[in-house]
């Protein structure tokens, strides 16, 4: 066999590459014989020692729970790279944001449309939020290093090439994909740190949802060359500068289309305020909890199959009209006062007949891969709204006005009327957040 | 493998969970049955490679002879049959194409000239952990153990699919009881021969090859080694629905349907009200025969599916009302007496006139009682009156001659008691709607314009039903059903 098709590991293990998966500027990606681990061969250039070490400290985290395709093991000389695992059905994020010339809209809906975009975002952020609660920054986000489910009915992300980790922020360091590095790291100013990770994790964000670069407007892509590198290090104003509108964007999807009001916001305070302050900018835990509301409030087009938020009277690809719809609303419930009303803000949920799946995110607070385990399901049906458990999981139903009469739910369902009836996630005499169906008055 | 587990408690949530096949089924349901695995070593002769003719070709071969004629003399076959044979070494690479053996040739010679030893085969058998009974099957290669994690509450989930696609199936595990004996038996030799025989003969019946198997169940005349100690599994099992809409179990070694494990599942179900919750969705509630307390459960979700939960607050009403519809699903069965759909229609006009004993009780007056308002012997005035209050309201109109011409006495007895049949009580709604702009009979003409006229069909069909004559028709029956929940639905405040 050639020597090249066979590496082996730290350990001893051989293993057989069979396919390559692809290849960068860094070096190739290939499959191992067995189909579940991958190997990145890195390019000559490559310190073995430097990686090693790099690897027994990315080794030493604590990454469980979080999804990140962690380094198995280093490569033995003369080979510098490392073994991983594959991540089966999973393609890199940027197959979402290379959109075909024509027939955009049919190719935006056949690619989960918008809610599975905006959801994949928040689960890429969740994984970057998790690393920084580990203490550490990934460096190098960009539409490459984020991988998503190939099939279009899951939403999983996962970040890859870890060897990009750094636990100090030191300008020597600097590593970032053209286009996603924050003004201060291009420039060289200041070394990697979580709000540099913000910096391309919004850029990412806008790319993935207008499908346009926050920094290319029509100035930039009638520009020459320089002017896109100007751009890219924040010499020019974004697309959607409040005052300067130099840089205008018409091209690619409408922000309101795809993004809600308060993601906005979110790039604004990026792109503007935190331009030139990185202390200005929102952190990615941020992101993640207005992406997930944003995703929250996306219903699904009975006749186009798209996804657009409910607050449109009718669907923003196709005009057909809104389809009916409840409202649910997320609360919180103390046994000695009952609900809890104008505290934080939970979450409002548009019910229609294409069942919500309301995840332990929701219900219980749960944060990252563990809160996406789906809870309570409600669906609108003829008489009221159907609510339903996932198997093993218990939820009770009561009238707002006789609380203290309540009704098991499990996974077979119950009907309950389209107001003023709420659903318990836990048993009700403990405190907990509920759903509130409807008007309650 | 799991040795540090309690000898006397072998089974638990934590118990490490076997399982051969997987799927993304949200329907089905996952099962964790109690087994004991035993490993066994076997001895399986090793498959000679090459076949007669292969093989006397081969050796003429290594003796010099390389011409076909030649061959085929000396073998007494044909010249285009030993051609043939020739060709096949050629294309195995154990002869050269000048006809000489190669290294590859000569050494699979010399391995037939030796004794083959036997190929030491290692796989499991299993028991059943509540009856001792060996499974039919025997498990080639290591065991399959799942992927799993635990939830909240400790019990098992079983993952599968892939990053990209995660998929997640939770579990409900039968764990023997305290008052379960369990019974650990050794299987013996000729057992474990019989359940490898028994899972071969399967294995051909469903045509499984076992070319590049490694699950393929090895020929066997001997057993080598057995465990003394039987491992304690969970394994896991998926009960799904059958096109026929009756619950099976899978065969988790993918041979259909495991009508014996169903049958040892079924008898586990009286024991552990969890596992019959477990499967209700696929099995409901009951099993065979159906009983009350089934229908009356059916009966309550027809009900609650129909009005909402809200029904319940009106607890009653919502007794009568289950009563109806349980009766209606009696009368529905294929050996239920034509008299049962009688029975639905009084326990029907019996919840109505509940509906209407709600209402009135919210508008109500103890002064200036409307059934004044009808005339004592008038009947012709009190027709005409009515008429026009269902005209008014928006209702079908001129009402029918049976619900018009109830004398004032029965509406008068009514009011006063708060009690009385159906026909009154339509009446006196309807007086009471006149001068009651929030009653709620004004919205429901907007829904229903006609269902004065059914009540009041509903009231005559039970009437005949309490008396000698013509049978009642069974879609007429569900008609009447249906006018008892709209007239609930639009009466009382959920």
């Amino acid at each position: 066999m050639n020597p090249t098709h066979q590496v082996v590991d730290e350990f001893g293990a051989v293993h057989a590459l069979v396919k390559r998966l692809g290849v960068g500027g860094q070096g190739e990606v290939w499959l191992a014989a067995g189909g579940r681990r991958v190997v990145k061969l890195l390019n000559n250039g490559g310190n073995p020692e430097s990686l090693r070490r790099q690897f027994a400290f990315v080794r030493r985290l604590d990454l469980h729970g979080i999804h990140v395709a962690k380094p198995i093991a280093v490569l033995k000389p003369p080979h510098v790279g490392y073994v991983a695992d594959f991540l089966g059905e999973m393609v890199a994020i940027k197959s979402i944001m290379q959109a075909p010339s024509a027939n955009l809209a049919s190719w935006h809906i056949a690619s989960g449309g918008l809610r599975r975009r905006l959801r994949l975002l928040a689960h890429a952020g969740e994984a970057l939020v998790a690393l920084h609660g580990r203490g550490v920054i990934y460096t190098d986000v960009s539409h490459n290093n984020v991988f998503i489910s190939e099939p279009v009915g899951a939403a999983e992300a996962w970040l890859i090439d870890l060897d990009n980790l750094r636990y100090q922020s030191d300008p020597a360091l600097n590593l970032y994909t053209p286009g996603y590095g924050a003004p201060e790291i291009v420039a060289g100013r200041a070394g990697c740190t979580s709000l540099s990770d913000a910096w391309a994790f919004a850029v990412l964000v806008w790319q993935a949802l207008t499908l346009t670069h926050p920094f290319v407007g029509d100035l930039v892509t009638e520009g020459d060359p320089e002017v896109e590198e100007l751009a890219f290090a924040g010499g020019l104003p974004w697309v959607r500068h409040q005052a300067d509108t130099r840089n205008a964007c018409t091209s690619g999807l409408p922000p309101e289309l795809v993004l809600a009001p308060r993601l906005v916001e979110l790039a604004r305070r990026t792109f503007e305020d935190g331009l030139s302050d990185r202390a200005k900018r929102p952190g990615i835990a941020e992101w993640v909890e207005r992406l997930h509301a944003a995703a929250d409030q996306a219903i699904l087009c009975p006749d186009c199959a798209a996804t657009y938020f409910v607050t449109e009277t009718a669907c923003s690809w196709c005009d057909a009209a809104r389809p009916e719809l409840a409202t649910l609303r997320i609360t919180r419930w103390q046994p000695s006062h009952g609900r809890v009303e104008g505290s934080t803000r939970l979450g409002q949920f548009p019910v229609t007949r294409t069942p919500l799946k309301l995840p332990r995110r929701v219900t219980q607070g749960v944060p990252g891969v563990p809160g996406r385990e789906l809870h309570v399901e409600f669906e609108l049906v003829a008489k009221g709204v159907r609510v339903r458990t996932a198997p093993g999981c218990g939820a009770w139903a009561a009238s707002v006005s006789r609380d203290s009469e309540r009704y098991p739910i499990d996974e077979r369902g119950r009907v309950v009327p389209k107001d003023g009836w709420m659903v318990f996630f836990d048993n009700p005499d403990l405190p907990q957040r509920i759903a509130v169906i409807g008007r309650t008055q | 493998m799991q040795p540090f587990a309690d000898p006397n408690r072998p089974f638990e949530l934590a118990t490490p969970v076997l399982r051969l096949k997987s799927g993304k089924d949200p329907n089905a349901k996952w099962v964790l049955w109690p087994v004991f695995a035993w490993r066994v070593v076997v001895p399986v002769p090793k498959k000679r490679k090459l076949d007669l003719f292969e093989r006397a070709m081969l050796g003429l071969a290594r003796a010099g002879v390389t011409r076909l004629t030649e061959m085929a003399n000396h073998v007494k076959i044909s010249q285009d049959l030993s051609a043939l044979v020739v060709q096949g070494l050629q294309n195995a690479a154990l002869v050269d194409p000048t006809g000489r053996p190669t290294a590859r040739g000569i050494k699979a010679l010399e391995e037939l000239d030796d004794d083959l030893p036997d190929e030491m085969r290692v796989g499991f058998v299993l028991t059943d952990g509540f009856t001792g009974k060996l499974w039919p099957r025997f498990l080639t290669g290591d065991l399959p153990l799942a992927d799993v994690e635990l939830d909240d509450k400790g019990r098992p989930i079983l993952l599968s699919g892939s990053p990209g696609d995660p998929w997640r199936d939770p579990t409900f595990s039968v764990l023997p009881g305290v008052r379960d004996s369990l019974i650990r038996t050794r299987p013996q030799v000729g057992d474990v021969l019989r359940a490898a025989k028994r899972h071969r003969r399967q294995r051909k019946l469903d045509d499984l090859s076992d070319d590049d198997d490694f699950r393929a169940v090895p020929q066997m005349q001997r057993v080598s080694f057995i465990d003394r100690i039987g491992q304690s599994y969970q394994m896991a099992l998926r009960v799904h629905r059958h096109p026929s809409g009756d619950w099976m179990v899978d065969d988790p070694f993918g041979h259909g349907e495991g009508v014996d494990l169903r049958a040892r599942m079924e008898e586990r179900l009286d024991k552990l009200p969890g596992l019959r919750n477990w499967l209700a969705p696929l099995i409901g509630s009951g099993l065979a025969a159906t009983t009350l307390g089934d229908l009356r459960m059916r009966a309550a979700w027809a009900v609650e599916a129909r009005l909402t939960l809200a029904i319940r607050i009106h607890a009653d009403l919502y007794a009568l009302l289950v009563a109806m519809q349980r009766a209606m699903f009696e009368a529905e069965a294929d050996d239920a007496p034509r008299d049962k759909w009688d029975d639905v229609l009084v326990k029907a006009q019996r919840a109505t006139e509940r509906v209407f004993h709600t209402t009135l009780k919210q508008f109500r007056r103890t002064k200036s009682p409307l059934h004044r308002k009808l005339a004592q012997a008038d009947l012709k005035y009190n027709a005409l009156q009515l008429d026009t209050i269902a005209a008014d309201l928006g209702f079908e109109s001129p009402l029918p001659n049976s619900l018009k011409s109830v004398r004032r006495g029965k509406v008068q007895f009514a009011e006063e008691s708060g009690g009385g049949s159906l026909r009154p009580l339509v009446v006196l709604a309807l007086l009471y709607a006149d001068v009651t702009p929030e009653h709620p009979l004004h919205k429901c003409a907007l829904m229903h314009r006609d269902l004065l006229r059914r009540l009041d069909a509903l009231a005559g069909a039970r009437d005949q039903a309490a008396h000698d004559g013509v049978d009642q028709l069974s879609d007429r029956v569900t008609e009447h059903v249906e006018t008892v929940y709209a007239a609930t639905e639009m009466l009382l405040p959920q």
